[in-house]
């Protein structure tokens, strides 16, 4: 078996992905990927909000319809997970913000007059959700729901858990940048994965070590809008529905890769408290301030694998040594000694 | 309670225990539980992945051990008898293959060769004194015994079921066995059950019957055994483990080659014919990630009705060194009490005919200490384990929990040591 893994490249989720997998053949390999993609493609088709046909599209077209529209558990447990984020991000965090981008055109380097933003946050309120078992409804016309900021990493963990279903664990999934394992490669070794610096975003900054979980990167680092010496990133507020300044990039390794990309996200959404923010969290980390300095905090747990040892392999019969004699019932088989003459 | 609560509160405990865990992984930050228990609410991401899946690589593994016995002291055997014991030289090989994504197979064959003499019957010392004697047998050269065994498991989602059939030649002794068993993981893996059966039939025909005609030209035994399990994670370093195994054997108990003195003349060994016995085993696993070792404690308390009792305790270390070196000391203390039929020698005949004065059925402790280091590495494309090991092993009645009033002459002591290689490709 040759020992570098099968690669396959492909676009989801409007960015570039690309899957690695150990298998005995490129056969199993092939179909592992497959099985892959096909959950990837499964939510992108169900939470994007680019596809008229999706889900993600059905309920902001309901938006001002009382009855809202049925949702099943699946949905039901990302609204939960994203009111986690939301509650945890003190309401920094609201995937209802993203009308905003209708004031704030980045790309024509001129601020939004206040008058425009003012207009839009009626439309914005993770709180006004009205929410009933397996029922979503937008309150007001105009609003929209993005699961864009958690959907691509919660595809990363289903696709690697559906690869350990399929009994493969030397296996990496990687959607734009958010990667997940099912666990290290055939030799105990980890995968390394390459954080993206900041000012030359082609190059990696450092290369991290990923035994088991994921790992995920929030970033502002993007041009932005530079008004009077004042930078205007595109990390948005919706309280106030202005930039937030905060660190310029933040990767975070866990146990799940849904975890890393809320972390991450959250992190950089506290702005000037994204440092004391991530300390205080506990997970293993690299971050990227504006002015270049990286600083890594990847010592604390996750990074250590997993020993073999602690997991021995159970038989159901114990095995017969070779040593006789030692115990009783065990030596037996071997009274039988040499013949007399 | 509606079951739609039942369910809820299954829910609710099942979220808990997961918050429990994570909290004592994430070091207790409030914002990290609350992240991770909503993450891990979504479907198929509280799965783990499980370290204990279907190899994915072929392995080759070859071994040799040398078991060899301290001769018996002059002063314990019978005038002019032999004192040179057993010698075993022992070949294992074993092939695993993966079939599919779910199956593995996985063949052994062992081969060893024996020579030397064994324990045959013990007399009170003619001289009057305290201590009996042993008599030994004749040095046997080039015995040899092959043992096959073949052995399949299937991986499912959160649970392995396993199958064993084998059997073990030898020019006087057969034997055929099997075993079937599954384990299953709950609790995203950090219970896991295990039970399973086995049988074996083993046929003697004893040699010598010609110079020896009280010795049976043929007998057989059948044993049968239950065997059941719980391991346990504790947290990221520690895992525990305990199980009950059952054995009931029936037939021909004794050993055709071994005598016991019973009223001034040496008579055929004689066992009752069932045996009930039952294991109860218990490990601990503790890992210390600051210095990257692994602690390993097992006891076990056995019993039978033939109304012996041992205790095992083993305590071994696995320390690994600079990342591909590991050096596993071990130490092991044993402690049996003597099945109620046994004597050394026997004064006058029990009224149910049994006797039997093999020391393994005596009273005696042993202790044992041993030193393992192996290592990994890679050329091309493969991947090699190397072990090499030693173990020293001393059995005395004066290690006995419970004192002991005469010693059985023939206690062993042995070195064992072993080598060997495994390949993954």
């Amino acid at each position: 078996m040759p020992p570098t893994p099968h690669r396959f490249r492909f676009k989801a989720m409007g960015c570039p992905c690309s899957l690695q997998l150990f298998a005995p053949s490129a056969r199993e390999a092939r179909a592992l990927a497959t099985l892959a993609r096909g959950e990837i493609t499964r939510l992108e088709h169900k939470y994007s909000r680019y596809r008229d046909d999706s889900l993600a599209s059905r309920i902001n077209a309901s938006a001002g319809d009382p009855a809202g529209v049925a949702i099943d558990a699946e949905t039901e447990a990302l609204l939960d997970h994203a009111d986690t984020l939301h509650h945890e991000s003190g309401g920094r965090f609201d995937p209802t913000s993203g009308v905003l981008r209708r004031a704030w055109n980045f790309r024509s380097g001129r601020l939004p007059e206040q008058g425009e933003i003012d207009a839009l946050l009626p439309r914005i309120g993770w709180t006004r959700l009205q929410r009933a078992p397996r029922r979503l409804a937008l309150p007001v016309a105009g609003m929209e729901l993005d699961f864009g900021g958690f959907v691509k990493e919660y595809a990363a963990d289903r696709a690697v858990a559906l690869l350990q279903r399929a009994r493969c664990f030397a296996g990496l999934v990687d959607l734009g940048g958010d990667l997940a394992v099912a666990g290290p490669q055939p030799d105990g070794r980890p995968w390394t994965v390459g954080v993206r610096d900041v000012r030359q975003p082609e190059r990696a900054a450092l290369r991290v070590e990923l035994f088991r979980g994921g790992i995920a990167t929030s970033g502002d680092y993007e041009r932005g809008i530079s008004v009077d010496g004042v930078r205007y990133g595109h990390l948005l507020d919706p309280r106030n529905g202005w930039p937030i300044e905060s660190l310029a990039s933040a990767t975070v390794l866990a146990e799940r890769c849904l975890i890393a990309g809320s972390a991450s996200t959250l992190a950089l959404l506290q702005g000037e408290g994204a440092v004391a923010w991530l300390d205080a969290l506990g997970l293993p980390h690299v971050r990227q301030h504006r002015d270049g300095r990286i600083e890594t905090r990847l010592d604390e747990g996750l990074s250590a694998p997993r020993r073999r040892s602690l997991r021995p392999r159970r038989r159901a019969r114990p095995r017969r040594r070779a040593a006789p004699g030692a115990q009783p019932g065990r030596g037996s088989r071997r009274s039988a000694p040499a013949r007399s003459r | 309670m509606s079951r739609g609560n039942a369910r809820a509160a299954r829910r609710a405990r099942q979220r808990r225990r997961r918050e429990r865990r994570l909290q004592r992984r994430s070091g207790g930050s409030q914002a990290l539980r609350a992240l991770t228990t909503s993450a891990l609410a979504l479907p198929g991401l509280a799965e783990r992945a499980a370290a204990a899946g279907a190899p994915v690589d072929y392995r080759a593994d070859y071994r040799y051990a040398r078991y060899s016995e301290d001769a018996i002291s002059r002063s314990k055997v019978a005038v002019g008898g032999e004192t040179e014991r057993y010698e075993i030289d022992i070949h294992q090989f074993r092939l695993e293959a993966p079939i599919g994504q779910s199956f593995d197979l996985g063949l052994e064959v062992a081969h060893e060769t024996m020579s030397g003499a064994t324990p045959w019957y013990v007399t009170p010392d003619p001289n009057g004194g305290d201590d009996p004697i042993q008599v030994m047998t004749e040095a046997t050269i080039d015995e040899a015994r092959t043992d096959v065994l073949l052995s399949g498991n299937h991986y499912r989602d959160e649970s392995v079921l396993n199958a064993g059939l084998g059997f073990s030649i030898e020019n006087d002794y057969m034997a055929y066995n099997g075993s079937l068993g599954g384990e299953r993981s709950f609790n995203e893996q950090n219970t896991t059950v295990s039970g399973g059966i086995g049988f074996s039939y083993d046929l003697i025909e004893p040699e010598d019957t010609n110079l020896f005609p009280e010795r049976p030209d043929r007998e057989d035994k059948q044993s049968y055994s239950l065997f059941a399990g719980v391991a346990q994670v504790l947290g990221r370093n520690t895992q525990v483990q305990t199980s009950l195994t059952y054995q009931h054997q029936r037939g021909f108990l004794s050993d055709p080659y071994k005598r016991a003195f019973v009223e001034n003349s040496p008579i055929p060994d004689d066992r009752p014919d069932t045996r009930n016995q039952f294991a109860w085993l218990t490990q601990l696993r503790r890992h210390f990630r600051k210095i990257d070792g692994t602690l390993h404690v097992d006891y076990q308390f056995f019993f039978d009705d033939w109304e012996m009792r041992s205790h095992t305790i083993e305590l071994a270390w696995y320390q690994t060194l600079f990342d591909r070196f590991r050096l596993v000391p071990s130490f092991r203390y044993y402690s049996q009490s003597q099945a109620d039929f046994y004597a050394p020698f026997y004064v006058t005949a029990r009224s149910d005919g049994h006797a039997a004065s093999d020391y393994r059925l005596s009273p005696f402790g042993a202790i044992s200490g041993g030193i393992k280091a192996e290592t990994r590495f890679q050329t091309w494309s493969l991947l090699w384990d190397v072990n090499v090991s030693y173990q020293r092993y001393v059995s005395d009645a004066d290690y006995a929990l419970e004192s002991v009033d005469v010693e059985n002459p023939g206690l062993v002591s042995y070195d064992l040591i072993s080598a060997g290689l495994t390949l993954h490709f």
